[in-house]
């Protein structure tokens, strides 16, 4: 017997298993090889050890565990169970372990599931995917998106291009607006950095590093475009929801710009720096029916004068953001402009945009006057439905009930969904929708 | 138990069980009680849970008895259902853990060891109670073993099952079930290596 043979058989031999032929054998190849010996009296020694720990007497069995045997056994007298067949053919007892095991390919499926690699492998795909749902991927042919992160970045001074086209009216605008706030840094030429918004837009990347050289070189005004900048993140979301109905009023001006002309004038007319940082998010923003007209509106507003521009609207607070009621204004005040100059149709339409964008306060009051421009141009039902859509309406209202008469001639109102009082976040109608009076399918009824 | 009872085989008395005969089942409880509640106690390390463990396991071997095939092993099923109930057990609780070897017997840290106690032997130290500490110290030896380890030699050396049999209850090879005897014999030795001494002396 060798060595390996013996230590095969000594558990058998310490626990008396073995044979007795066998286990003199193995004896006798404890007793001649030092190694098998040593190794066996590890084992003695260790049983002889553990051996030693005295039985704990078992707990007699409960009161309900023998009633519940006797039970068992009156129902087992009551039907005894059938007999095995014959006893050496019938299926063994499969130990519980045995019988829960699964088919081999499946085990192994799932012990290789479970192993370590695949739990790590499994984390690191997961952080890979979370970490490039962050990241944002650009072609280097491709330019960046026109959205993204505002977060300020620092810029030296002396990178900013000394000779620049005309910035885009909306950044200037929004330079003024922050430097109206009272927290324009002097960004003068040299090594000073110049904090700029990071724009990942190749559009939007010019705006605030050329805006403030672009003043620079004209030398009428102190660079503001790094005060924009300066704007923290919270100030912009804070300005978000006015960006965002502002950028349509912007968008709808410069579509009457191009229609009449006055592009200029009209956001000259509102004359806010802060419609102009409205302007600029317009041009951030790809999502909303006005962006393009905003896109093509702000070169043309770029040729307002900055000085006008900061002195048409005396009335604003300077530190407060842009109100929202800027857009039905401006469209009131294109609409008088209209009048004047004898265009009664684009009177007639500026009015409607102001309708559409002023506070439910204010709304009656332009209708009043939609109404006479309507009788003016001859168009009587229509002026009529303006009455009885929004004159009338308001003229019922217990709180306007005494200042406004009720007309006997007042048709029946339609409903509309203008009547919700949550106006920026109502469902807004198709600017085709707002701008074709012409067409019978519109929100007014005419 | 009657003396004809205590010569029939396990497979005998649960076939009588079968045919209404509740005390056939009392002589198999009473056959096997001590062994499946030492392994059972010494698994879990709790008496209670000891108690209350060993009563499931004839619960469910009384409700059970009535598919029990007779070409298989009485004891092969009751020690795996034991087992099984050992391990769902373990799953769900924390394993208590005994007192170090050096750590004081009494509250006071400044008493003496077991360690002292076994060494001076001329001390007036009560025998008996050294041999309880002992005890303490080889039950915590077998508790400190690995599961698998622990749970082979708990059935070999109190529950006198053969390696094939243990091999059929934990659902392995019967040479690994040696490896994991051997390795658990090792390691009983080294620990209570320094012991054997007072553990002769003990008697």
């Amino acid at each position: 017997m060798d060595c390996e043979a013996c230590t095969d058989l000594q558990l058998d031999l310490l626990y008396q298993e073995l044979a007795e032929p066998r286990a003199a054998e193995a004896q006798r190849h404890i007793d001649d090889c030092a190694d098998c010996r040593a190794a066996w009296e590890r084992l003695v020694r260790g049983r002889r050890l553990g051996g030693r720990l005295a039985p704990v007497e078992a707990p007699a069995p409960s009161a309900s565990l023998l009633a519940a045997i006797a039970a068992a056994a009156e129902k087992h007298r009551a039907a005894p169970p059938a007999p095995d067949a014959g006893g050496a053919g019938a299926a063994p007892v499969v130990p519980i372990d045995a019988a829960r095991a699964r088919p081999s390919w499946m085990r192994r499926l799932g012990e290789m599931a479970m192993r370590r690699q695949v739990a790590m492998a499994a984390v690191s795909i997961m952080a890979i995917g979370i970490g490039l749902r962050f990241v944002p991927f650009r072609s280097p042919t491709q330019p960046a998106p026109p959205v993204e992160s505002t977060a300020p970045a620092v810029i030296p001074a002396t990178e900013l291009p000394r000779a620049q086209p005309p910035p885009p009216a909306a950044e200037d605008d929004g330079s003024a607006a922050a430097a109206r706030r009272g927290r324009a840094a002097p960004a003068y030429l040299g090594s000073t950095p110049v904090v700029a918004a990071r724009q990942p837009s190749s559009h939007a990347a010019s705006t605030s590093p050329l805006a403030a050289n672009a003043r620079l070189a004209q030398g009428s005004a102190p660079a503001a475009a790094p005060a924009a900048a300066e704007e923290s993140p919270a100030d912009e979301r804070n300005n978000a929801v006015g960006g965002l109905q502002l950028q349509r009023e912007v968008g709808r001006g410069g579509g009457a710009a191009s229609a009449g002309g006055l592009g200029s004038a009209n956001l000259g007319s509102a004359g806010s720096a802060a419609r102009g940082r409205s302007a600029v998010d317009a041009l951030r923003s790809p999502v909303t029916e006005g962006t393009y007209e905003a896109q093509q509106q702000a070169p043309a507003a770029a040729n307002v004068p900055m000085q006008g521009r900061d002195s048409a609207e005396p009335d604003l607070p300077r530190d407060a953001p842009a109100p929202l009621a800027q857009g039905w204004r401006a469209h009131r005040d294109q609409g008088e402009h209209r009048r004047a100059a004898g265009d009664l149709q684009g009177a007639i339409t500026e009015y409607q945009r102001a309708i559409d964008s002023a506070p439910d306060s204010e709304r009656r009051a332009l209708a009043v006057t939609l109404e006479g421009l309507l009788r003016q141009a001859g168009r009587v039902d229509d002026a009529m439905r303006v009455r009885g859509q929004y004159v009338t309406r308001a003229a019922e209202s217990p709180a306007q009930a005494e200042s406004v008469p009720q007309s006997s001639n007042v048709r029946p109102t339609t409903p509309t969904p203008r009547s919700s009082p949550a106006r920026p976040m109502a469902p807004r109608p198709s600017r085709r929708a707002v701008t074709n009076l012409n067409d019978s399918t519109n929100q007014y009824g005419f | 138990m009657s003396a004809e009872r205590q010569h029939d085989p396990d497979e005998v008395l649960l076939e009588r069980f079968r045919r209404g005969d509740a005390r056939a089942f009392e002589d198999l409880m009473r056959r096997h009680r001590n062994a499946l509640f030492n392994f059972i106690y010494r698994s879990v390390r709790n008496p209670a849970t000891a108690e209350e463990i060993l009563q499931d396991t004839w619960l469910r071997i009384v409700q059970g008895a009535g598919d029990f095939q007779r070409a298989s092993k009485f004891s092969t099923w009751a020690w795996t259902v034991a087992r099984n109930l050992c391990i769902d057990h373990a799953r769900k609780a924390a394993l208590r853990r005994h007192p170090s070897l050096d750590a004081p017997l009494k509250r006071d840290e400044d008493g003496p060891t077991l360690l002292d106690s076994l060494r001076d032997p001329d001390a007036s130290v009560d025998r008996a109670a050294v041999s309880r500490q002992l005890q303490g110290e080889i039950a915590a030896a077998i508790e400190a073993l690995p599961d698998d380890q622990r749970e082979v030699f708990l059935m070999r050396e109190y529950g006198c099952l053969p390696f094939k049999e243990i091999a059929e209850v934990v659902g392995a090879p019967e040479n690994t079930v040696k490896s994991r005897m051997r390795y658990a014999l090792e390691r009983l030795q080294e620990r209570l290596a320094e012991y054997e001494d007072y553990a002769k002396a003990l008697g």
